[in-house]
């Protein structure tokens, strides 16, 4: 008995000897708190390598020193399958540096995630982390990609400042053109439109000419300032530019709005040469027709330019609602074209050559008609009828694309689209209040004409009064004209910013017609998140594995929001194969941050966390899922579809919709009562003064 | 028994051993005429809202021969500074200052216990004097550890004060949401925040 009873006793005492010494050494060893976490690496995290340079031996020097029995790096393929050779082993330095080597057979142009996982035989603490690397050039090209769509997507002031001209120049080509062919259409008499025209094409030819190439330039310059902020070193500068330019469906937009703009710029050359070898004596018939045929050619050049603007606008990316934005956004910004640059065709076409036009056609008409103030009266009058139904137009048209962009008061009032939108609504309201005292002019100045015409009392060309009236006109016209082209920058700041619909929709995968590249660009994840009563739109683009654009906007008040000092995300797989892998997003403004890089490196559900950090007040953390498929996969398997959209993306109706509706019949009516208006006082005005008519 | 006894010394020295090592966030600085190893980070580190947590530096003097070195032989354990040191703990636009007791059994390494409640980032500020210097310093959690660092630079801090090198970081506090099983957690603040919030619903405000 006490043979067995002794051993017993001797093992207890091991037991309780070693379970005190365990505890004792717990109790002293929680309170420590290190990680052996990497302090360098030989492959950098977001580096982009050739397939020839992945290295076949990766080192990671940790803070601490790694328990090489368990503790582990792993290498694995955007498929999740491991390039690795399952060798880790300490290497040296302290026995903090560790290494792994890599089957290089199996490395391909890809993303690849450097996973490590360490036990500190410091601390015994055990931690982990995920880093991504890309191999070859289709990660460059994500990058890219991604790159292009953010800048087309989030607010960017030096991409909008370079469309204003963009914008103002194709309103101006177009209300010039529209204008040329209109408001002189039915004008008859012995030669006088054959004059008009002469006098009129130096203006109007050099306008198209120099607004055509304005437009080239500020579409050139697009890319290349796209490409110096993607950018980090001049190799890269150049490859992107190229990438964007010639790889990207945004580049082929660029080829065709160069095209269009040398092909409008020639033809308008080409007209006003024509005009002028008529007054050299040819058929005018003949003549008159290919002028006709000319103007017409450049209208449906102009016309098609602005189509590709609206293709690749805010509309073009709102699933089932797209063809509709559209054609709103199509006809919003022709008409807009032809009031606006009619308006401008009026001030610096018809104003500083009425003199002259009356001069030249004096005895070819009735001395009534040739008269600067019949003349300028015939113009407006028409002019105010095409201005009225274009103002109508747009009305609706922008409340369509309101309504379609924008669901509630929230939304008009906190996101940068809808404080943009206000901003251009409250420069169009004047604008229409000058275009409403320009017709009570016209009208007012006609009916005093009338009367002294019945009266037999028929002003001179050169009377002093009239010519103080028309100064005064052409003063008020000039605001008016001032104040559009602020309402086009307007526009051009909204073209950049992101509506607040497509920041509500989960994901918005769009049409897959062209190809792969044009497919992944245009694939976006976008959510609406919110804490602490601060909303942020969080958008991954594009949202395939693979190189990402990761930006988020603050929704909130600036004020309320805070100083924000640094904003990061955190990733992980759902499923913790993979993570936590951290990145630092760069300030954009005071509102947008932003970050570039392979995180996203395999198929499948990933959990996010955002963390804002600000001065003197709590962070802001978000939190977020979703599932991410393969680029290629995913691509092709959807080329079939057009439009798909996922989740919460249903357009419902938004609290403007009876709004919006109850205003549209306003626009129409008020729009309607103008236009009859107009129309009555121009027959009023032709039957009195119209030349040849 | 004996056998107990030697182990349990055993496991002293063990124990010894292993707090000597690298803590949260290492600093070397040269405090007058003398360099120390000051280690902070936060008690019970990953550390969840909630959680009994807090405040704790490690106050050791740096081997002359090897001063980069946090785990170089020549180390020494600062002890008795529990009465020049404390913590002032901010969070947001809240701050307060703790006063640190001395871990039990634990030379050199002093606590100031507090619950963190709200997930966000926390600055320990250790300010009292050490060698007779004053000093001020200043730590912030870091939300990814995974971003491991380490800087030899130089920089003077106060009078008689310069950090020398730096070492590692410590974590945030991170919500319970990630890991609460089967039902999501709700932090006490964020309860708080709806019996307001209802409150203020009930009599209209």
């Amino acid at each position: 008995m006490l043979f067995k009873i002794k051993p017993l006793f001797n093992a207890t005492t091991i037991f309780f000897a070693i379970l005190v010494v365990s505890l004792f050494y717990l109790s002293n060893f929680t309170v420590v708190g290190g990680h052996a976490i990497p302090d360098r690496y030989t492959l950098e995290p977001n580096s982009l390598l050739e397939t020839e340079s992945f290295p076949s031996r990766i080192f990671v020097l940790f803070s601490e020193r790694p328990d090489p029995s368990v503790s582990y790096i792993h290498i694995t393929n955007s498929e999740g399958k491991r390039i690795d050779n399952n060798n880790f082993k300490i290497t040296g330095k302290y026995g903090r540096e560790a290494s792994v080597t890599v089957n290089k057979n199996l490395v391909r142009e890809g993303i690849y995630s450097v996973s490590w996982s360490t036990l500190s035989l410091d601390d015994g603490h055990v931690a982990r982390g995920t880093y991504v690397v890309g191999v070859g050039q289709s990660s460059a090209t994500n990058t890219v990609t991604k790159n292009v769509t953010e800048n087309n997507t989030v607010y960017s002031p030096v991409i909008a400042i370079l469309k204003i001209p963009i914008i103002i120049g194709q309103v101006y080509v177009l209300g010039f053109i529209f204008s040329q062919i209109l408001i002189w259409n039915d004008i008859r008499g012995q030669g006088v439109r054959d004059i008009i025209d002469v006098i009129s094409m130096q203006k109007f030819t050099i306008s198209i000419i120099l607004f055509s190439i304005m437009i080239g330039v500020a579409a050139t310059l697009i890319p290349i300032i796209q490409s110096l902020i993607i950018s980090e070193t001049q190799s890269e500068y150049i490859k992107n530019l190229a990438l964007l330019y010639f790889g990207t469906s945004n580049g082929q937009i660029w080829i065709i709005r160069i095209i269009i703009c040398a092909i409008v710029a020639f033809v308008a050359y080409y007209y006003g040469r024509n005009v002028k070898y008529r007054t050299n004596g040819s058929s005018s018939v003949t003549n008159a027709a290919k002028r006709k045929i000319l103007l017409y050619f450049l209208l449906i050049s102009t016309i098609i330019f602005i189509g590709t603007n609206s293709m690749t606008s805010h509309s073009a990316s709102m699933g089932t609602w797209s063809q509709l934005g559209i054609l709103a956004d199509f006809v919003h910004s022709t008409a807009v074209s032809i009031w606006i640059g009619g308006l401008m065709y009026i001030l610096y076409v018809v104003f500083s050559n009425v003199l002259t036009i009356s001069k030249n056609i004096s005895g070819k008409v009735q001395q009534i008609y040739s008269q600067p103030k019949s003349i300028i009266l015939l113009i407006l009058s028409r002019f105010s009828i095409i201005s009225t139904i274009c103002v109508g137009v747009v009305g609706i048209t922008g409340l369509s694309l309101a309504w379609l962009h924008i669901q509630t008061l929230d939304e008009l009032v906190i996101s940068d689209y809808g404080k943009t939108l206000i901003i251009k609504l409250s420069l169009v309201l004047p604008v229409i209040i000058l275009g409403g005292y320009h017709q009570f002019w016209i009208s007012k100045v006609a009916r005093v004409f009338i009367v002294k015409r019945e009266n037999q009392d028929e002003p001179a060309s050169t009377e002093p009064n009239f010519i103080k009236t028309l100064l005064s006109l052409g003063r008020t016209i000039k605001i008016e004209c001032i104040l559009a082209a602020g309402v086009l920058c307007a526009a051009s700041f909204l073209t950049v910013t992101t509506p607040p619909d497509t920041m509500q929709n989960n994901e918005v995968i769009k049409s897959m017609s062209n190809g792969k590249m044009s497919s992944e660009m245009h694939r976006e994840f976008i959510r609406t998140l919110e804490t602490q009563g601060t909303p942020i739109m969080f958008v991954i683009s594009p949202f395939v594995t693979g190189f990402n654009n990761f930006t988020i906007s603050l929704l909130g008040d600036n004020e309320i929001i805070g100083q924000i000092s640094n904003a990061s995300i955190d990733f992980r797989k759902t499923d913790h194969s993979l993570g936590p892998i951290y990145a630092t997003l760069i300030r954009i403004n005071n509102t947008t941050y932003s970050v570039n890089g392979g995180y996203l490196s395999q198929a499948g559900e990933w959990d996010v966390k955002i963390t804002v950090k600000r001065s003197n007040s709590y962070d802001l953390n978000y939190r977020v899922s979703f599932t991410v498929n393969n680029t290629a996969d995913s691509v092709h398997d959807q080329h079939h579809l057009d439009t798909i959209e996922i989740s919460n993306n249903t357009k419902g109706l938004s609290v403007f919709t009876p709004m919006v509706v109850g205003l549209s019949f306003m626009v129409v009516a008020l729009s309607t009562y103008f236009c009859i208006t107009a129309i009555n006082r121009l027959k009023m005005i032709q039957e009195n003064f119209a030349l040849g008519i | 028994m004996i056998l107990t006894g030697i182990l349990s010394i055993l496991g002293g020295s063990l124990s010894y051993t292993v707090q000597d090592t690298s803590a949260h966030e290492n600093r070397l600085y040269g405090i007058g005429n003398k360099d120390y190893w000051i280690t902070v980070g936060s008690i019970n580190e990953p550390v969840f809202v909630d959680d009994k947590s807090g405040a704790e530096v490690f106050v050791k003097t740096a081997d002359p021969s090897n001063p980069l070195d946090s785990n170089a032989n020549g180390t020494k354990m600062v002890q008795g500074l529990e009465k020049d040191l404390k913590f002032e703990i901010s969070a947001g636009d809240k701050k307060k200052v703790f006063v640190v007791e001395p871990a039990w059994n634990d030379p050199g390494h002093y606590e100031a216990v507090f619950y963190p409640t709200v997930e966000t980032t926390y600055n320990y500020r250790l300010f009292g004097t050490i060698n007779n210097l004053t000093l001020s310093l200043d730590f912030q959690c870091q939300t990814a550890e995974a971003e491991g660092n380490q800087d030899n630079s130089t920089k003077q801090v106060s009078e008689g004060v310069i950090q020398k090198a730096q070492r590692g970081g410590f974590g945030c506090i991170t919500s319970r949401s990630d890991v609460s099983f089967p039902e999501p957690y709700v932090s006490n603040n964020e309860l708080i925040e709806m019996l307001n919030q209802t409150r203020d619903n009930s009599t209209g405000n």
